[in-house]
């Protein structure tokens, strides 16, 4: 190669460098969102995690943000007991379901420990108390667990999740844990829910199997030190009462009478608010809509937290299911929580209803049970604390659980409308993560990025 | 979990590329003048759809300093035989199996996300000179003329993953997340014979690849953990476009390697 060649090969190779370089500096890729700021007022109605969530992404965009909370709280089904036990109970939700979620990376981010200690079930059915390996050498019981596996595979009518168990031959030996695994489980009776709704959850929960305890915290902490900056944004005691949506802004009425006006709403009540027509909406919602709000259930449900003066039950039990009123006896203090020896009757639906209409006789029952169950309890119990999720005016309920023939009543409510209002709570997600918080919060992200424009 | 979703065994793919592998050595072995050669790429992928993805887990993890990129730059390689089908109109053809792989990475809170996908792929690429393809030339190399065209349809298998602290993320039944899908391409590109020292020939090569259709399965359920705002998994009209040096083993020094400069 002579000089004239390699000078010229040369300076052609450096000038087609700094032309790839700024190719390759041309190709880079906005890691989020970041052409699509939103200037606007958006108002959102309720201050539970899918509203704070809500609210918290539109404000790192630059939304004018301002949430209005009915109760004179924040967080919804999310509430915790403090000052009561020598650890934190949740009230409402507390397990973190699934390791894949914007909320259980939320939770990592916090920096709070989850209970590593193996904790396990206590089972009780044909008059004993079972751990699991004793219960896997019953036949009724592997019957029951030959049941829950098939529903991945379930095609069958979309009758309730009761008929599914007689139609599967279950015997009535472990009806009551079928209930605490499935009725109970969704905020509801077996009786009550339906198995389309079930299978298409089974079929579409893509936040992994793992499930999380929270060890030396609590959700409703970690929701409020995340959210922190957007708490202030937060009107309490603000029930809406009127939504209309048909000029160029949205005009939200509460219940004192004033009106908030916005350019978007994002609506995040409880599916029990949109069924009992609370919010008028003006236009009306349509007929396709209301109806879809009935074909979505949400039943009374109750956390008792019950103090013994002794702990009654083996360190690592995690829960024992019974088989009365009580589904399930969750041990919250279990995997080094707390010392206080504490068990949780955890009941919802048709069991809850009866209970509460037990009024003074509702906590000697839940001991009776008990008595049965783990021996002589009654003359170790201390006191307890109720927490009534039917009674919350504004909540009336656990979480949303599909009825029979729900269809697709989830993804036409979570349809917008006149790109105004949006919808958004753990009973408008329609990929089967309905009733958890991660879901809720997921449903917060839709309604953001539908705003967003993306 | 998903049960509805395609989960094919580890076997199949094997099987499937058993197929590929044994088909491209019959075509190799009843080609005398096949000559070998292979090519390490540089790739960059164009899909907002993809895109999209990424951008989501990102703005959904706001608190989240280390973003993942979205599938962006990737690498690869290819080996294949370049065949010569007319000699008059110096039209080649190179069938090939190629290999490309794009990912990303973040790491927060002592989680480790590997993000990405791998797509392997037969093509038969055919090689020509405009001018020589109507005209026919005179003067070539082993490889047809030194300035070429390609041009040729790929049957492309994507394989998406998503690795959490060095682990395949566990996905249906328990098993690890490794879906594929299957698509036809197109792709285009030129390239320019550089060198060669010996039997080895160094050519450039700049290519597009337009696939009208492309699929990583579940694969916005498997980087957010849901799919809630309704994100696509499959995209229309992606385009790779891959840039690298090829290096071919010729089997005898013919023609203009010797006189490069009588080459156009």
């Amino acid at each position: 190669m002579n000089r004239r060649k390699f000078l010229k090969q040369s300076s052609l190779s450096v000038a087609g460098l700094i032309m790839l370089q700024h190719f390759l500096a041309s190709c880079k890729k906005d890691t989020a969102f970041e052409g699509s700021k939103y200037t606007g007022k958006v108002t959102i109605i309720g201050a539970g995690v899918a509203g704070l969530y809500a609210a918290y992404l539109l404000h790192k965009q630059g939304a004018e943000v301002e949430i209005l909370e009915a109760s004179d709280r924040h967080g919804g089904r999310i509430k915790s007991l403090k000052d009561y036990t020598d650890f934190t109970i949740d009230l409402g939700a507390e397990k973190i379901k699934g390791e894949r979620s914007p909320w259980y990376d939320m939770v990592r981010a916090a920096g709070v420990n989850f209970v590593d200690q193996e904790l396990g079930n206590l089972y009780y059915f044909n008059g004993t108390l079972k751990n699991e390996t004793e219960a896997l050498e019953n036949t009724f019981y592997l019957e029951l667990r030959a049941l829950l596996e098939s529903l991945n595979h379930y095609g069958g009518d979309d009758v309730s999740a009761e008929q599914w168990g007689i139609d599967g031959g279950l015997s009535e030996n472990v009806s009551n844990l079928f209930n605490a695994f499935i009725g109970n489980e969704y905020g509801t009776n077996n009786a009550r829910i339906g198995m389309d709704g079930l299978h298409e959850a089974k079929i579409k929960w893509t936040a992994g199997d793992k499930e999380f305890l929270l060890k030396d915290s609590d959700i409703l902490s970690i929701i409020e030190e995340r959210f922190a900056e957007i708490l202030g944004k937060i009107k309490y005691n603000t029930p809406v009462v009127s939504i209309a949506y048909g000029g160029d802004n949205v005009n939200i009425g509460d219940a004192a009478g004033q009106q908030h006006k916005a350019d978007k709403v994002i609506v995040t009540v409880p599916i029990t608010v949109l069924k009992r027509n609370d919010i008028l909406f003006v236009p009306s919602l349509g007929s396709a809509k209301t109806e879809a709000f009935q074909k979505i259930g949400m039943d009374y449900g109750m956390k008792i937290i019950l103090r013994f003066d002794q702990r009654l039950w083996a360190d690592n039990t995690r829960s024992i299911y019974g088989n009365g009123l009580v589904p399930e006896f969750i041990a919250s203090g279990a995997g080094g929580r707390g010392t206080d020896n504490i068990l949780t009757a955890y009941v919802n639906g048709a069991n809850a209803e009866t209970l509460a209409l037990l009024g003074d006789e509702m906590i000697p029952e839940i001991l009776s049970e008990l008595d049965g169950i783990l021996g002589d309890v009654t003359p170790h119990y201390v006191d307890h604390y109720i927490q009534d999720w039917g009674a919350e005016p504004y909540i009336s309920g656990t979480c949303s659980y599909p009825l029979p023939g729900i269809d697709n009543a989830r993804n036409i409510i979570a349809e917008s409308i006149d790109q105004k209002v949006y919808f958004a709570g753990e009973a408008t997600h329609t990929g089967g993560h309905f009733a958890t918080v991660h879901g809720a919060m997921e449903t917060g992200l839709r309604a953001v990025t539908e705003i967003l424009g993306q | 979990m998903k049960t509805t979703l395609q989960q094919h065994t580890k076997y199949a793919v094997l099987l499937r590329v058993s197929i590929v592998l044994l088909a491209a050595s019959m075509l190799c072995a009843n080609t005398a003048n096949a000559q070998l050669t292979g090519q390490a790429l540089g790739c960059y992928i164009q899909s907002n759809d993809l895109d999209r993805i990424v951008q989501t887990y990102n703005f959904s993890r706001e608190w989240q300093e280390d973003k993942l990129t979205p599938l962006t730059y990737g690498y690869g390689g290819n080996l294949g035989w370049n065949v010569m089908i007319h000699k008059a109109r110096q039209l080649h053809m190179v069938a090939q199996l190629g290999y490309m792989r794009f990912s990303s990475h973040s790491s927060n809170f002592g989680q480790e996300n590997l993000i990405g996908f791998q797509r392997f792929s037969l093509a038969a690429n055919f090689r020509f000179h405009p001018k020589a393809i109507v005209k026919g030339i005179q003067v070539s190399g082993p490889l047809g003329p030194r300035w070429f065209l390609t041009l040729g349809p790929e049957l492309a298998m994507y394989f998406p993953y998503v690795r959490v602290n060095g682990s395949a993320l566990v996905w249906d039944d328990n098993k690890p997340y490794a879906p594929h899908r299957t698509s036809m391409c197109l792709s285009f590109g030129t390239g320019y014979h550089l060198f060669n020292v010996g039997k080895l020939i160094f050519t450039f090569e700049i290519a597009a690849t337009w696939a009208p259709y492309m699929e990583l399965a579940d694969f916005a359920e498997a980087v957010n953990g849901h799919n809630v705002t309704g994100l696509r998994n499959d995209a229309k009209n992606v385009t790779i476009f891959n840039a690298g040096l090829r290096l071919s083993w010729v089997k005898s020094k013919l023609n203009w390697w010797s006189h490069p400069g009588k080459q156009k």
